[in-house]
């Protein structure tokens, strides 16, 4: 990443005379895209931001020495932030929050993560299959989009829920049950658009199969799109996730996640309010992040969208 | 019109039907005793005899097709079944609990739309400036909220450090205007955050497409007064892509005020769908759920009408 600068100005140098050929930067579409990204400020404050969460999350017991679940201080119950030992202050049964902090934030970005892998994943699949075979297979898989987003996701979600039972699997299940259907109709638009331009044509006089030229020509060409909604999704799933928990229908009260530590500090809102509060704006602060991200690939991809 | 109106109520049949064999599955296969539900027994308590009498009141023993049927042909005549749990029916009881849920949602629009249309006003407008700046900020931070958790956040501020709004519970609008705006204005204004969010960067980038048209230069160079061109004008026009966005915005609504409903113990279908999960009561889960699908295509519908209304461009009769 850090050798792009070099970049900036390739003709120039070129034009110069001083560089020869061969160590004259390529520019393709992704280093330029790239570029357009490190140029937005907030987006990269929103990377960095990702960066630490995920640093902290993943390496959470370098940052705490108290065990998410097993150290239950039972003389230091509900100590406020800041108080001796505990940064963060400890909740009713007595555990660091900011040590349930750091192990509940593995479970909601991978939650995020997971979500917007498996249903990107079978949306891609979906929208490519039905746009570039067309016919009958796009109008059934088409429809079936169509009704899947024709229905409040998060009742239907929640209906899956009543039905699973309460479990964070489930909660990813239900999430990936309902949110393939976006991936799916952005695919297909998109598979329309490149499907009849002449690099396909040519590829198919070349006489490729069609599982080649989906992966090595279309596809490559759609991804821009993927990756916005992508990280948006992942954006979306946390907070899904988190409703979802707080109603009671996700991990067990045990476990350390932001969803149940929000649904655990909702009999202490009168006196100990940073109960509820601290771990939303972790919530927040990591959506934030994502949609800042988001924004950022939109315009790195799209230059001419900006306004 | 009416041909329209006509054929997209049919075509909400087969998705009606799909879904509502999806719930009824999940439901079916779902682990637990319908019979146990019912009689409140433990598990194994239950004699032969009783089980057999209880199976053939509640059609249990017949097989699944002949279930979801009679679930469907039953539907169709307003009949969602009975309760597990408290043996009243549940298209009634959800009626009863519906005009509350609406009546929030319909506030939280209102709320949304009073605070996005001068915010992507503003920003448009003043494009570029330390204004567009902050609504866009503003926006992207307001999708990011959890929005239960921000009604969570109002509530220990407003009602229980401030003590200025009641913290739970609701009020007609026959008790007063005050009463009614206290109990509504925290559980709506959790629910407005995302929308409004949303629509303010929708209309700000509506807006922006539309000042740069000739038909808004040649208002100003008419020399009609800016707040004529902006208001009489441009937001006509701006409006209406926003109007497709708000349609999809009433799913997130319906969703997010089962959350909401349960916060501020508000009492309508959000709330009883909690209560019926807690007490595994899957007709009453069913039927909410069905019934909330019902409510967003309609209101779906509406909108498609108003989009034609407000823009005649649009053709309902075509086929789109």
């Amino acid at each position: 990443m850090r050798d792009k600068k070099k970049k900036v100005d390739p003709v120039q140098k070129g034009a110069s005379g001083e560089i020869g050929l061969e160590s004259l930067p390529v520019t393709t579409y992704w280093t330029d895209v790239v570029r357009r990204f490190r140029k937005n400020k907030i987006a990269v404050v929103g990377l960095v931001m990702l960066l630490i969460i995920v640093i902290l999350c993943a390496g959470a017991p370098l940052f705490t020495k108290y065990d998410p679940i097993l150290d239950m201080d039972l003389l230091n119950q509900l100590k406020p932030p800041g108080s001796e030992g505990h940064i963060l202050g400890t909740d009713n049964l007595g555990r660091d929050i900011w040590s349930r902090l750091l192990y509940g934030g593995r479970t909601s970005v991978l939650t995020g993560l997971t979500v917007a892998l498996i249903t990107g994943v079978i949306g891609v699949v979906i929208g490519l299959v039905s746009g570039y075979f067309g016919g009958i297979v796009e109008t059934i898989l088409m429809r079936m989009t169509d009704i899947m987003l024709s229905f409040p996701f998060l009742i239907i979600a929640i209906a899956i829920m009543a039905a699973l039972g309460s479990s964070q699997r489930n909660i990813i299940l239900a999430l990936a049950i309902v949110g393939w259907p976006r991936f799916a109709r952005l695919t297909r638009g998109q598979v329309l658009a490149v499907k009849n331009s002449e690099y396909v044509e040519s590829a198919k006089v070349a006489g490729f199969g069609n599982a080649r030229i989906i992966l090595n020509h279309i596809l490559p060409n759609c991804m821009g799109p993927i990756i916005i909604q992508a990280t948006l999704a992942v954006g979306s799933a946390i907070l899904s996730a988190a409703s979802l928990t707080y109603l009671g229908l996700g991990a067990d009260a045990a476990a350390p996640d932001w969803g149940v530590m929000l649904s655990q500090g909702r009999q202490y809102l009168q006196s100990e309010a940073y109960l509820t509060i601290i771990p939303g704006l972790a919530i927040s602060v990591t959506v934030l992040a994502m949609n800042w991200i988001g924004d950022g690939l939109r315009d790195a991809f799209d230059p001419k969208m900006r306004k | 019109m009416w041909t329209y109106i006509v054929r997209r109520l049919l075509q909400a049949i087969p998705t009606l039907l799909i879904i509502s064999l999806l719930i009824f599955s999940l439901l079916y296969i779902t682990p637990g005793d319908p019979v146990d539900l019912i009689l409140g027994t433990e598990d194994g308590t239950v004699s032969e005899e009783q089980r057999a009498v209880v199976e053939e009141q509640w059609g249990l023993d017949k097989p699944f097709l002949v279930r979801y049927v009679d679930f469907v042909v039953n539907a169709c005549k307003g009949d969602l079944g009975t309760s597990y749990a408290t043996n009243q029916d549940v298209f009634d009881s959800v009626m009863t609990r519906m005009p509350a849920t609406l009546k929030l949602a319909a506030f939280s629009m209102l709320l949304a739309l009073m605070v996005s249309v001068p915010l992507g006003i503003l920003a448009a407008l003043k494009h570029n400036s330390i204004w567009d700046s902050l609504a866009t900020a503003l926006a992207t931070v307001g999708v990011s909220l959890p929005k239960f958790w921000f009604g969570l956040v109002l509530m220990i501020f407003f009602s229980l450090r401030l003590g200025w709004l009641p913290s739970t519970g609701s009020a007609e609008l026959s008790e007063g205007l005050g009463t009614f705006l206290s109990y509504i204005i925290m559980p709506a204004a959790s629910l407005a955050l995302g929308m409004a969010a949303t629509q303010t960067r929708m209309i700000r980038s509506s807006m922006l497409d539309v000042l740069n048209q000739d038909y808004v230069r040649y208002a100003r160079s008419k020399g009609l007064r800016e707040r004529v061109v902006i208001w009489g004008h441009a937001l006509k026009n701006a409006m209406i892509p926003v109007i497709t966005v708000i349609g999809g915005e009433v799913g997130g609504l319906l969703g997010g005020a089962v959350v909401t409903e349960s916060i501020f113990s508000w009492p309508g279908v959000g709330r009883l769908m909690m209560n019926s999960i807690s007490k595994r009561d899957y007709p009453m889960i069913q039927g909410i759920t069905l019934m909330l699908c019902i409510s967003y295509l309609l209101v779906n519908l509406f909108i498609d009408i108003v989009y034609a209304w407000v823009d005649p461009r649009i053709r309902l009769d075509k086929k789109s």
